[in-house]
């Protein structure tokens, strides 16, 4: 089962792991990319890089081509015996256009159930500065793993844990609603039964709580299943009357 | 002792709650008092509902029996109650709500617990008990009989209740109380701090920063699993508020006997005294977090003023649960 956490370095990203890297000004990005490269070729992997390389950007010029060079890749690094892909990718460039809330919601969290299926490494590198404050929290958010000291984002993460299933952990609270909901839409587009785990969700606030009622009621034939929701989340849930016929979420033991 | 319902003083205004204070000095004036009370609602054919604790229960139970009248009482579990006095407005509500369904008047007698609790619960029972007031003053016509025992009274809290009720059963049946005080409320001073953390200045993006400086605090006291959770949530919800009404505010943490408590203050001013007190609508926007927060702690203690701010304290026994 994929656990969300945060690394200081580089170092003990290990397979399956998709990995925010929120770049800050002047900060050094060349020395940590050499020796996540070289730890590619220390523990057979394949590597792929996509960014800067002596001078020239070959980053991803748009999701669709980052997508598609991963997917790939892991095929062909399954097949020539590689322990997993190891791909580096610089998305500092991609168009603002791109880096829309949902529009980073959406391709982040496809690449992270490709990388939950295949054992794929990512890591996603982002310019702060290129961002708006809600789409650093948005990219965050989308990663079960971020790169720095201290607090990242949102106080929850929600990722792939396994094929069709996704996990929500941390803390759904005000600041982190509107990023929450952004997520949670874009994956109820995507299958009429969410099964969503929250064995490592601390809580969700009446903001939280809301904005997961409002989304499941958002679409018409869809439904939310809660798996290992501990006690304060029932107790919240229940006590603001989302037990409700007209909002299809289910809290499972 | 006549029936408050036949007491020529007894105001009948179209709404709202009778709210009859009921001292009494030993066990065979309760069961008159209440006996009478209740045989006055069956024979208006009313619902009654009581209210009271396990000896009073069985006493008034055994009385109901003897006077072949038991059938129609139905008693509610005060322990379900809890012990927030935050929660009690919304338990009638909900009652009073579901008999008025059913299109009759209701009776309920309920005593409260005063004993064994400490000085800030007490004065928020009281101010629950005043509170009532305001709560059913839209309401259908209902009749609440709160009594009292004066041989356990402490600290002038008999003369405090005078204050809350508008009514009094005394020998001829309910009377205007001579000291009810219809507002605003006199809260009681906060108590100080016993020997709280260093203040934690907080403002936009630090609600997880309020959480650990409220997690350090409880671990230090053992507060932990779904308690140390539901604490943190209403800490949350507190902080946040204080964020978006004030720009944000400052937090202390302490323990307080058995406690944990949480002390939020913000300049922001809490204008509904029913703010937390009612239950949310599942369309309704905003208006869910105080709700969470009184349904969450062991006890909240709210003063609020438009000229010096507010003050929010959260409480959480580590040995409950």
């Amino acid at each position: 089962m994929r656990t969300a956490h945060g690394v200081a370095t580089l170092d003990p990203v290990d397979v399956g792991n998709h990995v925010c890297w929120m770049v800050g000004p002047g900060e050094d990005t060349a020395g940590p990319a050499r020796a996540f490269v070289a730890d590619g070729e220390l523990f057979g992997d394949m590597v792929l890089v996509l960014g800067d390389t002596g001078g020239t950007h070959r980053g991803p010029v748009s999701w669709e081509s980052f997508f598609t060079e991963v997917s790939r890749g892991t095929e062909r690094a399954d097949r020539e015996g590689f322990r997993a892909l190891r791909v580096l990718a610089d998305l500092s460039r991609l168009p603002a256009a791109d880096t829309r809330p949902e529009i980073l919601a959406r391709h982040e969290l496809r690449l992270d159930a490709l990388a939950a299926d295949s054992g794929a490494i990512l890591v996603c590198v982002y310019a702060r500065a290129a961002l708006t404050p809600q789409a650093i929290d948005q990219a965050a958010g989308v990663h079960p793993h971020h790169l720095g000291r201290g607090a990242v984002g949102p106080g929850f993460r929600l990722f792939s844990s396994s094929r069709d299933r996704w996990s929500v952990s941390g803390v759904v609270d005000t600041e982190g609603a509107e990023t929450f909901r952004t997520a949670l839409g874009e994956l109820l587009t995507l299958t009429p039964v969410l099964h969503l785990e929250c064995g490592d969700l601390e809580f969700m606030d009446s903001a939280g709580l809301t904005v997961l009622a409002t989304a499941a009621r958002g679409l018409p034939g869809r439904r939310i299943e809660l798996h290992r929701a501990n006690e304060t989340l029932r107790r919240g849930w229940t006590l603001l009357g989302f037990e409700h016929p007209e909002i299809p979420v289910e809290l499972k033991s | 002792m006549s029936h408050p319902d036949v007491a020529p003083a007894a105001p009948v205004p179209g709404t709202g709650v009778r709210h009859i204070l009921f001292p009494y000095a030993d066990e065979d004036r309760f069961v008159h008092g209440a006996l009478s009370f209740v045989d006055s609602a069956l024979g208006a054919g009313e619902a009654v509902v009581v209210a009271v604790s396990g000896p009073r229960e069985r006493l008034l139970r055994e009385a109901l029996t003897g006077a072949g009248t038991r059938d129609g009482v139905s008693f509610l579990d005060s322990g379900e109650l809890g012990s927030n006095p935050g929660r009690l407005i919304p338990v009638w509500q909900a009652w009073i709500g579901k008999v008025a369904q059913e299109g009759r008047p209701v009776r309920a007698i309920s005593e409260n617990r005063w004993a064994g609790r400490t000085g800030a619960e007490t004065a928020e029972l009281r101010y629950h008990e005043w509170l009532l007031n305001k709560a059913f003053e839209q309401s259908p016509v209902w009749w609440l009989l709160c009594p009292f025992d004066t041989g356990a009274d402490q600290e002038g809290t008999l003369r405090s209740l005078e204050r809350c009720h508008p009514l009094v059963l005394g020998d001829e049946g309910p009377v205007p109380g001579a000291d009810y005080a219809e507002g605003p409320y006199a809260f009681e001073v906060l108590g100080d701090p016993c020997d709280p953390d260093e203040e934690l200045a907080f403002s936009a993006g630090a609600l997880a920063s309020v959480r650990e400086r409220v997690t350090a605090c409880a671990a230090r006291h053992g507060l932990a699993g779904d308690r140390l959770r539901s604490l943190l949530l209403a800490a949350t919800e507190v902080a946040a508020n204080s964020i978006k009404y004030a720009g944000g505010g400052s937090l202390r943490t302490w323990a307080e006997g058995s406690r944990v408590v949480c002390e939020f203050r913000d300049g922001g001013y809490i204008a509904d005294p029913m703010a937390g007190r009612i239950r949310p609508t599942i369309d309704q926007v905003g208006g869910r977090g105080l709700w969470l927060v009184q349904q969450m702690c062991d006890l909240v203690q709210i003063r609020t003023d438009p000229r010096t701010g507010t003050v929010v304290r959260l409480s959480m026994d580590v040995d409950a649960g």
